[in-house]
């Protein structure tokens, strides 16, 4: 798969181990497909492990990196913050991910009534569903993060 | 633990539930300000269910495993130096908790942590 040819400094405002998402491989108006890792040096990581719920972190970053992608051509003045707002339900197939290790990100829009908007994210380990969530996000700017 | 104390626990009842808090405090120099975000550091969501999840290990630490959140609203941002509770609805033998994280008085968050078989406070 090709990548999006635009740096993620472009489209996230995390930085460091925050910033979980490390490619955007597809994107349009209603979805976007990315890859992510958790580096083991995340603060949330025990004993070598991520907590699943840190899956709901990179269905956030992209959905925040999709909005940034598609206002691009109207704003290019870059990533500004949004908020997570609600989480409606999360699945986890096990409490722990694993680490340093690349993960497929899909968040697609299920509702959109700017500044707020709905999200379904799904994250897989080797084509194998490990997360999904509905997110609620709330852009205070232009894109969102969590 | 990296948010909680466990000599912090109090027991108290939220309207007329018993649940079971932790105070804490917002460590100005926590990890997860790094990277989020430079100028204007923001505890991220996940962390919240991280300090609900320290907060249901304290009362039993052979918790299940969590496979679920349901309904988990963020109210208000948690910045560097907040003074803040923790609390969990428990009573009754359940595979899920409640959890409510305030913050001067404000709910910053609540939600339901969903775990795969059911537990007992110890």
């Amino acid at each position: 798969m090709s990548r999006v040819p635009v740096p993620l400094r472009e489209l996230l405002p995390h930085t460091g181990t925050a910033r979980l998402l490390t490619a955007v491989v597809r994107c349009d108006e209603t979805s976007v497909t990315a890859v992510g890792e958790i580096l083991a040096a995340h603060p949330l990581v025990r004993h070598g492990q991520a907590p699943a719920f840190l899956a709901i972190e990179l269905g956030a970053q992209a959905a925040a990196a999709m909005e940034t992608m598609t206002r691009r051509a109207e704003d290019p003045s870059g990533p500004a913050r949004g908020r997570l707002v609600r989480v409606r339900a999360a699945r986890f197939v096990s409490d722990t991910l694993p680490v340093n290790t690349p993960l497929d990100v899909t968040a697609h829009v299920m509702a959109m009534a700017s500044p707020l908007a709905v999200y379904r994210i799904r994250v897989c380990l080797d084509g194998v569903e490990r997360v999904t969530a509905t997110l609620s996000t709330y852009a205070a700017g232009p894109p969102v993060a969590s | 633990m990296r948010f909680l104390q466990p000599s912090d626990r109090k027991s108290t009842f939220i309207a007329g539930v018993p649940s079971e808090s932790w105070h804490f405090t917002v460590a100005t120099s926590d990890p997860c300000f790094s990277g989020h975000f430079e100028d204007d550091p923001v505890l991220p969501g996940v962390a919240h269910i991280a300090v609900a999840m320290e907060a249901c290990t304290l009362l039993n630490p052979g918790l299940p495993a969590l496979v679920g959140v349901e309904d988990l609203r963020f109210m208000r941002p948690l910045l560097p130096g907040d003074e803040c509770h923790v609390a969990i609805t428990t009573g009754g033998e359940s595979s899920s908790r409640r959890f409510e994280i305030l913050c001067q008085g404000d709910a910053a968050s609540r939600g339901v942590l969903v775990f795969a078989g059911p537990w007992t406070d110890r």
